[in-house]
């Protein structure tokens, strides 16, 4: 049988594709499904009921809510944060600014343990703040992290660093000659933020907002380490796993999360490259 | 038996575009044979359809007597030279033009005496060890020529290979690439859109439009006896007029009406609605008893160094140029009479193309 | 005012890793940190305790590397000549991993693969699913840039079949986008924890979840020490990836 040369060529590339799509297929696609059967599995046949006790039972409810307000503080803090960040990196001059660039970036490569960890060294019981401020005033404060601001603050720590790289090149494509426009008509240096840059880089500040709330919400590591007091999702889908043996629920808490950040994952990409043509 | 032909070729790729449309021809064996014309006209797809990078719709091409148009392009055998050049950057010079041999398993040996032997017809010995990021464009386009030379082929494509030097270089190289030519008597088929790489290396030039050869001939004659309104445009500055075949008034033969006059014509194009076409060149300035075959009124005079170009306007307003040699005594303003060379004028039927 | 932000924050970040390494070298934790003098013996534990951790990271880590080059590239390879729309979809379907969650992962390989538990390979398979991505759009990138494509047709036209192009002219000219992505799977591989949280077992234990032990149950100085050897891995992989100029760093949960 004699291929014909777009024949050949086709087979010759799917064989190239084959196994790294058999590999996702089959370590990938089939689990989720699987886990998806498995969340929507009850006694009595599919049913939606795992899904719906993260809302009915108390205990799921409020992971879910904590969980939720935790990523949507710490996504709006870290915009703040992030935007004056990134704005310094591209804005301003000073000596060893590379290796400054290097140095807020390495979080970066944390694993979300090491995160908790640089709080506990910052703010655990023997941490330094409450260790210098007992040397100074005899009595150590901000004790805090094993508390919920512990972990808030954990969670500022490894988002700050990654939004601020992603509004990096954003900041980067403003046109200051907007604001020195409005400048010379007469505002301050805030009014010209508020009325000129922010609404220039509010596509970059929704889509870095999605990822960064996509990241919150998925966190485990970071919480596992600190967490005492309030129990956000990921953990508690852990636990109800390990300890409960509750599979269904569990599932029912993966599949929740993983459509959670593949919708923000989404709204990330599609709002940042619209923000990148329309900039 | 032609030595490459192209038999029908057409190249479709949605029900209207068409990039080759029953495109037929025969290259002699060591024939240098030009494909020539304007953008978009289908030259670069009938050479790639030739090397086996793209697929006809329909057609054969057929390397002597032997049909390779199902062919990938690596079984063909062709040694082609590329407009970008195309080396292999992750490769040196020397390992760039010993790659054909390599795929083809010759030894060591003979590797190593073929490309040294090829580096030194190119002038390029010393480049051996570099990269072609190390190159400049001259020096990338010898070593796209080794390349493709080195495997000996019976065949050379060649596109465009000079676009994209700059234009002295560009003179050089093709002095030098003529000379290759001739001295390798190879086959080649050569695509350009220049006009004089096109008269200066090719033994005969195909001048294509819309996916069809119009005219294929040598320099020479598609020079002096263009095929048609399209050939005679695109070879060169020329004056084109439409008119109306008539019987001459001064007896036999036969005339063209062009409004502004009345020319008489050699032979019978065949049609009733002709264009007539006379090059700048082939216009004097007639002398004061004769009477002139036409008369322009000068609008420019350009000063050209070894020849004077006129650019005047016709009695029915259309432009005409005509060169003079550069003791010629015309000003803008002036009306003057002109009289065409014998046998300088050619007709052809106003129906354009073959 | 802005300036005074910024330097809380920037200390925020970068003070306590230094003084944890500082920390890591001191008999005792506290105000009076070197008071009792330097010591080693904390590295010396943290050696005795876990250094089969690191030996697992890195072949971990290792074998993802080894595997995402190897289903990775020919794939790129592949999608970039396709010209229809499932080329896009495809990368889009295998891309999927990087935006769930590595706990939902895990929980979804335990179910279905149990019978690879208890074996390192089960942890490679949950870090290439979701580092095959980064190294596939790595290399995609630099395949698509033009001059690729011509070298292929001149290396055709001198008689390279189909492997000889992707081995002697495609990949060859890839390297540098394969040695970026291979950098950056390591290095999400050697800091990976919620995913490996859920496949490991005390005898194929990775760094992050030794870390993780430390942190709940040893003294700080432990602690710092064993950090301070994880940073030592995988810093002079960063530096390296911002030396070579990769600029989106989207690293994976936290």
């Amino acid at each position: 049988m004699m291929l014909t040369r777009r024949t050949a060529d086709g087979l010759w590339v799917s064989g190239l594709l084959l196994p790294a799509v058999l590999t996702v297929v089959y370590f990938f696609l089939y689990p989720m499904f699987v886990l998806c059967l498995t969340s929507l599995h009850s006694a009595a046949g599919l049913s939606l009921v795992h899904y719906t006790d993260i809302l009915a039972k108390p205990r799921y409810r409020k992971s879910l809510f904590d969980t939720v307000f935790l990523s949507v503080t710490v996504t709006l803090v870290t915009l703040a944060i992030s935007t004056l960040l990134s704005m310094v990196l591209v804005r301003w001059e000073f000596p060893f600014k590379r290796l400054y660039q290097a140095l807020i970036t390495f979080p970066l490569s944390f694993p979300g343990v090491v995160v908790g960890f640089m709080i506990i060294i910052l703010f655990g019981k023997t941490g330094v703040i409450p260790n210098v401020s007992t040397r100074v005033t005899g009595k150590p404060i901000l004790q805090i992290a094993y508390t919920n601001w512990g972990l808030f603050l954990a969670y500022l720590y490894f988002s700050i660093p990654k939004v601020t790289m992603t509004m990096v090149g954003s900041v980067h494509k403003l046109d200051f000659r907007l604001e020195e426009a409005a400048r010379s008509l007469g505002a301050t240096p805030g009014v010209a933020f508020r009325r000129v840059v922010l609404p220039a880089l509010s596509p970059a500040l929704v889509s870095a907002g999605a990822l960064c709330f996509a990241t919150s919400m998925s966190a485990f590591g970071t919480a596992f380490t600190l967490a005492q007091n309030i129990s956000v999702l990921p953990v508690l889908m852990y636990t109800e796993y390990t300890l409960s043996f509750q599979i269904e629920a569990a599932s029912a808490m993966a599949i929740t999360l993983g459509a959670i950040t593949l919708l923000f994952n989404y709204a990330y990409r599609t709002i940042g490259e619209r923000g990148q043509a329309g900039a | 038996m032609a030595h490459l032909a192209m038999n029908r070729l057409t190249k479709q790729y949605t029900k209207s575009v068409y990039a080759v449309r029953e495109l037929s021809l025969e290259v002699q064996k060591g024939e240098t044979m030009v494909l020539v014309g304007p953008s978009g006209c289908g030259k670069t797809t009938t050479l790639r359809i030739t090397a086996g990078l793209e697929v006809p719709t329909s057609g054969r091409v057929l390397f002597g007597d032997k049909d390779v148009t199902s062919l990938p392009p690596e079984r063909r055998g062709v040694g082609m030279v590329f407009q970008n050049y195309a080396l292999f950057a992750n490769m040196t010079v020397a390992q760039n033009i010993a790659f054909g041999l390599e795929m083809r398993g010759a030894s060591r040996d003979r590797i190593q005496r073929q490309v040294t032997s090829m580096m030194n017809m190119m002038g390029i010995a010393e480049l051996a060890a570099r990269k072609p990021a190390q190159l400049s464009g001259g020096q990338q386009q010898r070593v796209a020529f080794a390349r493709a030379l080195a495997i000996e082929p019976e065949y050379l494509l060649l596109d465009e290979p000079l676009t994209a030097l700059d234009a002295k270089l560009r003179d050089n190289l093709r002095v030098e690439l003529a000379r290759l030519l001739k001295e390798l008597n190879i086959t080649a088929l050569y695509v350009t859109h220049d006009l004089t790489e096109a008269m200066a290396l090719g033994d005969r030039i195909a001048v294509m439009n819309d996916g069809r050869i119009q005219q294929c001939d040598t320099p020479r004659q598609i020079y002096h006896n263009p095929a048609n309104a399209f050939v005679a445009g695109f070879i060169g500055r020329t004056n084109c007029y439409r008119g109306q075949l008539k019987p001459s008034h001064e007896g036999n033969g036969l005339a063209v009406d062009l409004g502004f006059a009345i020319l008489p014509v050699p032979d019978d194009p065949g049609a009733r609605e002709v264009v007539v076409i006379f090059r700048p060149e082939d216009l004097r300035i007639a002398a004061p008893q004769e009477k002139p075959h036409l008369v322009a009124r000068i609008t420019d005079v350009l000063f050209l160094g070894a020849r004077i170009r006129g650019i005047g306007r016709l009695a029915n307003e259309e432009e005409i140029i005509i060169d003079l040699e550069n003791t010629a005594n015309v000003r803008p303003g002036d009306n003057v009479g002109f009289c065409l060379y014998p046998g300088k004028i050619v007709v052809r039927s106003a129906d354009g193309e073959t | 005012m802005v300036l005074f932000v910024v330097v809380l924050v920037s200390a925020f970040l970068i003070v306590p890793v230094f003084i944890s390494i500082i920390g890591s070298f001191s008999e005792y934790w506290g105000l009076r940190i070197f008071e009792k003098g330097l010591t080693l013996k904390w590295y010396a534990y943290v050696w005795e305790n876990y250094s089969h951790t690191i030996k697992y990271s890195v072949i971990i880590a290792a074998a993802t590397v080894a595997i995402d080059i190897l289903l990775g590239v020919p794939a790129a390879y592949a999608l970039s000549k396709a010209r229809s729309r499932w080329a896009g979809a495809l990368e889009d379907v295998i891309s999927i991993p990087v935006a769930i969650p590595g706990i939902a992962i895990a929980l979804a390989l335990i179910q279905t693969h149990r019978y690879l538990s208890g074996s390192w390979l089960f942890i490679v398979v949950g870090h290439v699913v979701f580092t095959m991505p980064l190294m596939l759009r790595a290399v995609t990138a630099a395949l698509r840039t033009a001059k690729l494509a011509v070298m292929e047709e001149a290396a055709a036209s001198l008689g390279a079949g189909r492997r000889a192009r992707l081995l002697r002219v495609v990949v060859p000219n890839v390297r540098d986008a394969i040695v970026a992505g291979a950098l950056m799977v390591l290095t999400m591989s050697l800091g990976e924890f919620n995913l490996t949280f859920f496949l490991y077992t005390p005898l194929t234990m990775t760094m992050p979840v030794g870390l993780y032990e430390s942190y709940a149950s040893l003294r700080l100085e432990i602690g710092s020490a064993y950090t301070a050897l994880f940073l030592l891995l995988t810093i002079p992989l960063m530096t390296l990836i911002q030396y070579l100029g990769s600029e989106k760093i989207e690293g994976r949960g936290f």
